[in-house]
């Protein structure tokens, strides 16, 4: 059975395959948010809601602490799309990759989030796979980890043991990927300037850092690759 | 307004906010597809981001106080070393994530 398949649907099994180290990061740390939801006194069933519809990590953290003071709703949204907005610059890389029927493509803009982000801009499409088909499997396993990982939680919750040691293998795949991108292309900016972006960043703006040195970071692209691509 | 409700709007609206801050650069991108700046950014942007969200997983809040970001430190520099060594995703990943937690781990029994 697992022979037919591999044989028969590759794409499926290039995404699990794919998709692993991203399972052992949001599983568990869909359980911890699960956990938390039911310990701040929400109804269990809203918390996989959440994950599913919401479907941002840090976002549905920071909402969180917001809806036990019940927060005015703008102000939630007020204060969450900072740590949001990061996403709005992970469309750019692929506008071309994402074209297709609209279901399809509004799926994929829809469950884009870090973790598939990193893994598609890892792996290019192949042209013996049907790539449309891959990109759809991929954000639906991973999806499915953040959701399934919320709702185990939010149901255990009064016996589940704290799992969130084990989000660390988060940075440890954003690291992995970081030097496979260096041994590839041997460019040692990318290496340098998001560190002093998110430094200076962090003693300017601690609370949204992030999106400062993303917004810095896509400017200095901008311009600073450029006059590289017009030699090329 | 019931509590139940209240929290409903609450995933409602932020839903709304999510798939908007998403779709946002497919339709700027869509618009000015052609153009050559749009394009680099995309194809940089990922190595750049990568890097960024390695420290932001890593909370900077963490280097002002002790013990340092010394594991996530310690557990990204082993997995450093692993990968270049062997180049083997899993085993860097389990390196990386065990040096952390056994770190973590022994200094808070200090």
């Amino acid at each position: 059975m697992l022979k037919n398949l591999i044989k028969h649907h590759p794409e499926l099994c290039k995404a699990a395959k794919l998709s692993l180290p991203t399972f052992f990061a949001y599983f568990p740390l869909g359980i911890v948010f699960g956990i938390l939801f039911v310990h701040l006194k929400f109804p269990w069933y809203l918390a996989p809601m959440m994950s599913a519809f919401v479907y941002g990590g840090s976002v549905q953290f920071v909402a969180l602490g917001m809806m036990v003071q019940h927060n005015a709703i703008y102000t939630i949204l007020f204060a969450t799309v900072f740590v949001g907005l990061r996403n709005a610059f992970y469309g750019l890389s692929l506008i071309e990759r994402y074209q297709g029927p609209w279901l399809s493509k509004y799926f994929l803009i829809f469950t884009l989030v870090d973790a598939t982000y990193a893994t598609l801009a890892a792996n290019p499409p192949e042209p013996e796979l049907n790539d449309k088909k891959f990109c759809l499997y991929l954000s639906l396993l991973i999806g499915l980890y953040w959701v399934i990982g919320t709702l185990l939680g939010a149901v255990s919750a009064s016996w589940m043991p704290n799992f969130s040691g084990l989000a660390f293998i988060l940075p440890c795949f954003f690291m992995v990927l970081v030097i496979e991108n260096y041994l590839v292309h041997r460019s040692i900016t990318p290496l340098i300037v998001p560190i002093i972006f998110s430094i200076i960043a962090y003693l300017i703006l601690p609370t949204h850092y992030l999106l400062l040195a993303v917004i810095a970071s896509v400017i200095f692209i901008a311009f600073a690759h450029t006059s590289k691509d017009t030699k090329a | 307004m019931s509590a139940i409700k209240y929290y409903l709007l609450v995933i409602i609206a932020l839903a709304i906010m999510m798939f908007a801050i998403r779709l946002l650069p497919f339709m700027v991108g869509g618009i000015l597809r052609h153009n050559q700046r749009i394009k680099t950014i995309g194809e940089f942007l990922p190595a750049y981001m990568m890097l960024l969200l390695t420290i932001y997983e890593i909370h900077p809040a963490s280097f002002s106080k002790w013990p340092f970001a010394i594991p996530a430190l310690a557990g990204l520099f082993f997995l450093t070393c692993i990968h270049l060594w062997r180049r083997q995703v899993l085993l860097s990943l389990i390196v990386g994530t065990a040096v952390y937690l056994f770190m973590s781990w022994s200094f808070s029994l200090i």
